[in-house]
C-alpha cells in the first residue's frame, strides 16, 4: 500500500530533523536540509522542498518550536528548535531503529544463505 | 490530545490565512537565497545558481501546497467549497430548490413552534429564585381499588410533617379559592388564595409594597390582612401607592391591605390568583385528620434531592399510618417537584402535537430526500467521472450532502421565522387551554432547536440519498450513458413512497379518531339535559351568614323570585355543577350490614342540593320522591341516591326507605332516609366513568351553604335572563359575587375542549401530511414513469395498449401504498397510547376509521399517480425507442 510506504520515508525524515536540531541546537529550515544532506552523502536524495511540511508536521505535534530570528549573514529567518517533548520523541525513536536493526541484524543471522543477493 | 492540538492550530490556521502565507513566502525565498548564495560560492554563474537552487528544491508549488494541507484544514476549505458549489447548482434550477426549502421549512417551522411551547411550558425554570428547591406534597391515597397519588391533605398530618421532616427548610399550606371583593356598587369575584406565611418564604419573591403576610397572623382575630396582585392592585385601585394600610371590603369584611406584590409574581404558579389572605385553622380542623382540604409546598434543604425527601416522608407516612390506623391506613405521602406539578395536564396534548411535527418533519425530509435523490440520478454520469478521476466514496457522499445541507440551512431559518406565524395561530387557537402568565416565546433554546432539527432535516435528506448513489458501479454508469439508473435506486425511490405513505396515514388516523371521537361527545347522552339550561356561581361573603338558616333564607327568598321571573320553568341549586367541578366520594355506612375492610367501605359523591334542582337539570325521578321544600333542618334527614349507588350498594332491593348513615364507623353520622332514586350522570365529565352519588338536602347541612351554583330551566333564550338574575342577586346582598355564568352547553363544551384542540391541530397537520405525502407520492411515480419510458415503448410496440399502460403504472403505485398502510397501521397502535385520553365513545381501535383512512389515503395514491400513469400511456413507442 503506497501509504505505508510514505509513512516510512515521513518518519526518517522525521528522525533526522529532531537529531540535527539536537546536534546543531536552534536551526533555519536550509540549515537543516543542509546537514541531512551533509550527513547521509547523498545517500538519501530528497527534494530539499518536503522539508518545509515536515516542518509544521512537527511543530503541530509540539516535537518543535518556531521563532522568526536573523541568520548568520544577518537576513530574517526562521529559526525551528527541539522541544524537550521533541527530545523524549527523539530518544525513544532511536530506541525504535536500534532495536529494529537489532532484529533484522538477527534475522539475516539466522538465515544466511537467502539473505545473500 | 495531541491531535486536538493539532486540529486546533489547524483551525486557527484558517483565520490567519494571509500571515501565513506570507510567512511561508519568506521562510522559502530565505531557503532558495540561502542555497544559489552557496551556489555562487561553488563557482557557478548566477543564473546557473538560481536553477540549481530551485531544482534540489524540487518544486516550490507543490511545497507551498503539501505545507498548506497541513497547515490548515484542507477539509473545512473543501467543505466550504462543496456549499459554494451545492448553492450554484440549487440556483441553477430554482423550483426544486424553492420547492425543497418550503418543505423543509414547513416541517421546521411547525416543530420549532411546538417546541417554543414546550419550551415555556414544560422546560423553562419557574420565575422564583431557585426553582429546583420547590416540591408540593399531596396525600397519596390508595381506596376503592383506585389510587390518587395527588390527593389534599389534612391539617393535622400536615403539621406532623412540619415536625417531624428533616429535608425540607419549610412546609406552608395554602388553599386556592374565590373571594368576594366589594369595590363601590360591585362586588367583583376575584382569584384568591389563603396561605400560611410561610408561603411567601419560600417562593423567595418580596413584595414591591409593604409586607407579606406573617406566620402569626394565620389565628383568627390577627387574620384580616391581605396582600394584593399586582394586576389587581392597578385594576381594582389605579396603583394607589398609598393603598397599603387602607381598608379594603373582602367577603363582607373590612381587610388592611399590608402589600402589594411586583408585576409577574404568580402563586400558586401558573395560576392568576390576585389577592392572598391569611389561612387560618381553627380548633376543630387542627384536631381533624380525616379532612383533606389543604395543598402544600415546600423548600428542599440545600443538596436534599427530592428522591431523598420522597424517603423522608415515607418513613413518616408510615409512623403516621401505625399511630392512626384509621384515618391513614391507605395514606401516603407524594413529593412531586413544582415545575412538572404545573404540566400535568397540558404535557400530554404537547406530547401528542410533538409527535404529529415530528412526523410532518419526516415528510419533508423524506421528500427532499427523493429530490435530492432524482437529482443525484441525473448527475450519475458526472459523479462516475469523479471516481474514474479517483474521487473517494466520502468525496463523493460529501458533493450530495452538501446541496441537502445549503437546502436545510435555508429551510431552516424560513421555518424559524415560519414558526413565529405558526405560533400565532397555534396560540390563537389554544387560548383557553393555555395556562395564564406565561410568556411562549422564542428564546435562545429554541433557536438552538431550530439549528438542531435543520441538521437532523439535512443529515436525513441527504445522507440516505448520498450514501446511496456512491454505491457507484463505475463501469455500468459509464457504459450507461445516462440512461436508466440501477434497480437499487428505484427500489430505494419506492420505499421513501412507503414510508411516506406510512407517515401520513398514522397522522390521518389520529386526526380522524379525534374528528369522530368530538362528533361522539358532542351528542353524549350526559344524564341530564342542557338545551335552555343556565348556571351560575353565587358565592355570599365569607364572613357574614354565620348559622345555615341564615344562608337558607337567603337563596330560598332568591329561588322564589327566580321562579317568578316570566320565563323560567324551574330552578334549583347544588354545590358542586356536574362537569364544571367534583369533590372525592365520602364513604358511608349501611346500618345492619357488617363493617368491610378499610378501602372497600361504601362511597358516593356527597351533594347538597336544594327542591328544583332535578327538575331544572332534567335528571329523571326512577323511584320514590324528589326533593321538596319542606326537607329542611329539623325534619327527618333524606337523601336521594343515583342509579348506580343503588345497584351497587343495594342490588336486588328497593333502596328507597333504606338507611344510611355518613361516617367512618358503625352508627357515626346521622342516620338518613333514602326517599328516591334519580338517573345516572355524567358527573366528571365523559372521560371518567359515571360516578356513585348521594344526594342530600342542602336546608339539612349542619354549616352554612355559602357556595352554590344556580341552575334554571327556561324556555327563553338563557342569556337574555343574566342582568335580570345579577340585579335580584344584588338587590338581596350587595357583597355576594355572581359568577361563571354559563349555558348548561357551553359547561359541557368547555370540558372536551382538550379534544376539540387537539382534534383540530391534528387535522391540520394531517391535512399538511396528506399534502406532503401526495406531492411525494407524484414525485416518485412520475420519476419511475421518465425511467422507464423505454421500456414503457417498448412494450407499447409489442401491442400493449394504453390501457394497460395505465393500469401497469398504477399497479406500481398501488402496490407502494399497500407496503405503506400495512407499515402504518403498526404505527398506530403506538399513536393510540398517545391519544388514549383523548378518544372517547369509540374505541381506539375503531374499525371504521381505520377503513376509511386506509382507503382515504389509497385513493391519494391513485389520484397522485394518475398524471404519471397519463402520461406514460402518451409515450410515442417511436419516440421512446430512440430516445437511447
Amino acid at each position: 500500500m503506497p501509504d505505508a510506504k510514505a509513512d516510512l520515508l515521513q518518519g526518517t525524515l522525521d528522525l533526522l530533523v529532531l537529531k540535527t536540531l539536537e546536534t546543531l541546537g536552534p536551526l533555519h529550515g536550509w540549515g537543516i536540509a543542509r546537514r541531512i544532506e551533509q550527513v547521509s552523502e547523498d545517500a538519501l536524495r530528497m527534494n530539499q522542498g518536503t522539508l518545509y511540511p515536515a516542518l509544521v508536521r512537527l511543530e503541530q505535534r509540539r516535537w518543535i518550536k518556531s521563532r522568526w530570528g536573523f541568520s548568520e549573514n544577518n537576513r530574517r529567518a526562521r529559526f525551528y528548535a527541539l522541544t524537550p517533548k521533541g527530545l523524549r520523541q527523539l530518544r525513544a525513536e532511536e530506541e525504535r531503529w536500534e532495536r529494529m536493526s537489532a532484529i533484522i541484524g538477527r534475522i539475516r543471522q539466522a538465515f544466511p544463505q537467502e539473505s545473500a543477493p | 490530545m495531541t491531535s486536538l492540538r493539532t486540529l486546533g492550530s489547524r483551525f486557527l490556521a484558517l483565520f490567519r490565512k494571509r500571515r501565513l502565507e506570507e510567512e511561508l513566502d519568506a521562510e522559502l525565498r530565505f531557503h532558495l537565497v540561502m542555497e544559489t548564495e552557496q551556489n555562487l560560492r561553488r563557482g557557478m554563474s548566477p543564473e546557473e545558481a538560481r536553477h540549481a537552487a530551485v531544482r534540489s528544491f524540487g518544486g516550490v508549488e507543490q511545497t507551498k501546497e503539501a505545507w498548506r494541507d497541513r497547515r490548515g484544514l484542507p477539509r473545512v476549505e473543501e467543505w466550504l467549497r462543496d456549499l459554494r458549489f451545492a448553492a450554484r447548482t440549487l440556483a441553477g434550477s430554482p423550483g426544486f430548490a424553492v420547492f425543497a426549502v418550503l418543505s423543509l421549512a414547513l416541517g421546521i417551522g411547525a416543530n420549532t413552534a411546538i417546541f417554543t411551547v414546550v419550551r415555556a411550558l414544560v422546560l423553562r425554570p419557574l420565575p422564583y429564585p431557585e426553582p429546583g428547591g420547590l416540591v408540593k406534597l399531596w396525600e397519596s391515597l390508595t381506596w376503592q381499588g383506585r389510587s390518587n397519588a395527588y390527593g389534599t391533605v389534612s391539617v393535622a398530618n400536615l403539621q406532623d410533617w412540619r415536625e417531624q421532616n428533616q429535608v425540607f427548610e419549610e412546609v406552608a399550606a395554602f388553599r386556592p379559592e374565590g373571594a368576594n371583593l366589594t369595590h363601590g356598587e360591585n362586588t367583583l369575584r376575584v382569584v384568591a388564595t389563603y396561605v400560611e406565611g410561610g408561603v411567601f418564604r419560600i417562593m423567595g419573591v418580596k413584595p414591591l409594597l409593604g409586607r407579606t403576610i406573617l406566620p402569626e397572623e394565620s389565628a383568627a382575630g390577627r387574620d384580616r390582612v391581605a396582600v394584593l396582585s399586582h394586576g389587581l392592585w392597578e385594576r381594582a385601585f389605579g396603583a394607589d401607592p398609598d393603598l397599603v394600610g387602607e381598608k379594603i371590603q373582602i367577603n363582607g369584611a373590612a381587610h388592611t391591605v399590608v402589600g402589594v406584590m411586583p408585576w409577574g409574581f404568580q402563586f400558586p404558579p401558573r395560576t392568576s390568583t390576585e389577592l392572598w389572605t391569611p389561612l387560618v385553622f381553627s380548633a376543630r380542623l387542627q384536631a381533624e385528620r380525616g379532612s383533606h382540604w389543604l395543598e402544600v409546598i415546600a423548600r428542599l434543604k440545600p443538596g436534599v434531592s427530592w428522591r431523598a425527601a420522597q424517603r423522608n416522608m415515607d418513613e413518616i407516612a408510615g409512623r403516621l399510618a401505625r399511630l392512626y390506623p384509621d384515618t391513614n391506613a391507605t395514606r401516603g405521602v407524594t413529593v412531586h417537584p413544582l415545575h412538572l406539578e404545573t404540566v400535568r395536564e397540558t404535557a400530554q396534548i404537547l406530547l401528542v402535537l410533538s409527535g404529529a411535527v415530528g412526523f410532518i418533519l419526516l415528510l419533508a425530509c423524506a421528500n427532499v430526500a427523493h429530490l435530492v435523490l432524482a437529482r443525484a440520478t441525473g448527475r450519475h454520469r458526472e459523479l462516475a467521472v469523479r471516481v474514474a478521476l479517483g474521487a473517494g466514496r466520502w468525496r463523493v457522499v460529501r458533493l450530495l450532502l452538501a446541496e441537502s445541507v445549503v437546502l436545510a440551512a435555508a429551510g431552516g431559518t424560513a421555518g424559524f421565522f415560519a414558526a413565529r406565524w405558526f405560533l400565532d395561530a397555534l396560540l390563537a387557537l389554544a387560548r383557553e387551554q393555555m395556562p395564564e402568565g406565561i410568556p411562549v416565546e422564542a428564546d435562545a433554546a429554541v433557536l438552538w432547536f431550530c439549528v438542531i432539527a435543520s441538521l437532523f432535516a439535512a443529515t436525513l435528506a441527504g445522507l440516505i440519498p448520498a450514501l446511496r448513489v456512491s454505491q457507484i458501479d463505475l463501469g455500468a454508469a459509464l457504459k450507461d450513458a445516462g440512461g436508466p439508473a440501477g434497480t437499487a435506486l428505484r427500489r430505494n425511490r419506492s420505499l421513501l413512497m412507503v414510508w411516506e405513505v406510512a407517515l401520513a396515514l398514522v397522522l390521518a388516523i389520529g386526526a380522524l379518531l379525534l374528528i369522530r371521537s368530538l362528533r361522539v361527545l358532542n351528542r353524549f347522552d350526559h344524564g341530564f339535559q342542557t338545551e335552555r339550561v343556565l348556571t351560575m356561581k353565587l358565592a355570599l361573603p365569607e364572613i357574614r351568614y354565620a348559622t345555615p338558616a341564615e344562608a337558607i333564607a337567603f337563596h330560598e327568598g332568591l329561588l322564589e323570585e327566580v321562579r317568578a321571573i316570566p320565563g323560567v320553568s324551574s330552578a334549583g341549586l347544588i354545590n358542586y355543577l356536574p362537569i364544571q367541578s367534583w369533590r372525592e366520594t365520602r364513604s358511608f355506612t349501611i346500618p345492619g350490614r357488617e363493617t368491610p375492610p378499610p378501602g372497600h367501605e361504601p362511597a358516593a359523591g356527597l351533594r347538597r342540593v336544594s327542591a328544583g334542582y332535578f327538575e331544572a337539570m332534567g335528571i329523571p325521578l326512577l323511584a320514590g320522591r324528589y326533593l321538596r321544600r319542606d326537607d329542611a333542618a329539623g325534619r327527618q334527614p333524606v337523601a336521594l341516591i343515583s342509579r348506580l349507588t343503588a345497584e351497587r350498594y343495594f342490588p336486588g332491593e328497593n333502596p328507597v326507605g333504606r338507611s344510611i348513615r355518613y361516617g367512618l364507623k358503625p352508627g357515626e353520622g346521622e342516620l338518613t332516609t333514602i326517599v328516591g332514586m334519580v338517573g345516572d350522570i355524567r358527573e366528571r365529565g365523559v372521560y371518567r366513568p359515571v360516578p356513585t352519588v348521594v344526594y342530600l338536602p342542602y336546608g339539612q347541612a349542619d354549616w352554612p351553604q355559602k357556595f352554590m351554583s344556580l341552575v334554571l330551566r327556561a324556555s327563553v333564550e338563557p342569556g337574555t335572563l343574566t342582568s335580570t338574575l345579577r340585579q335580584l342577586v344584588r338587590k338581596r346582598d350587595p357583597e355576594a359575587a355572581v359568577f361563571l355564568v354559563k349555558t348548561m352547553e357551553q359547561v359541557v363544551s368547555e370540558s372536551v375542549a382538550g379534544t376539540r384542540l387537539l382534534s383540530r391541530l391534528l387535522t391540520i397537520f394531517s391535512l399538511l401530511a396528506l399534502a406532503l405525502a401526495a406531492v411525494g407520492v407524484y414525485g416518485v411515480m412520475s420519476y419511475l414513469v421518465t425511467q422507464r419510458t423505454h421500456e414503457i415503448g417498448v412494450r407499447m410496440a409489442l401491442g400493449a395498449g394504453r390501457r394497460e399502460v395505465v393500469r401497469m403504472v398504477l399497479a406500481r403505485g398501488l402496490r407502494n401504498a399497500i407496503s405503506g398502510t400495512a407499515l402504518g397501521l403498526m404505527w398506530t397502535g403506538l399513536m393510540s397510547v398517545a391519544l388514549r385520553r383523548f378518544v372517547i365513545g369509540i374505541g381506539a381501535i375503531d374499525p371504521w376509521t381505520y377503513l376509511s383512512a386506509v382507503l382515504g389515503i389509497l385513493a391519494l395514491v391513485v389520484v397522485a399517480s394518475g398524471w404519471p400513469a397519463w402520461r406514460a400511456s402518451r409515450v410515442d413507442p417511436l419516440i421512446a425507442l430512440h430516445n437511447e
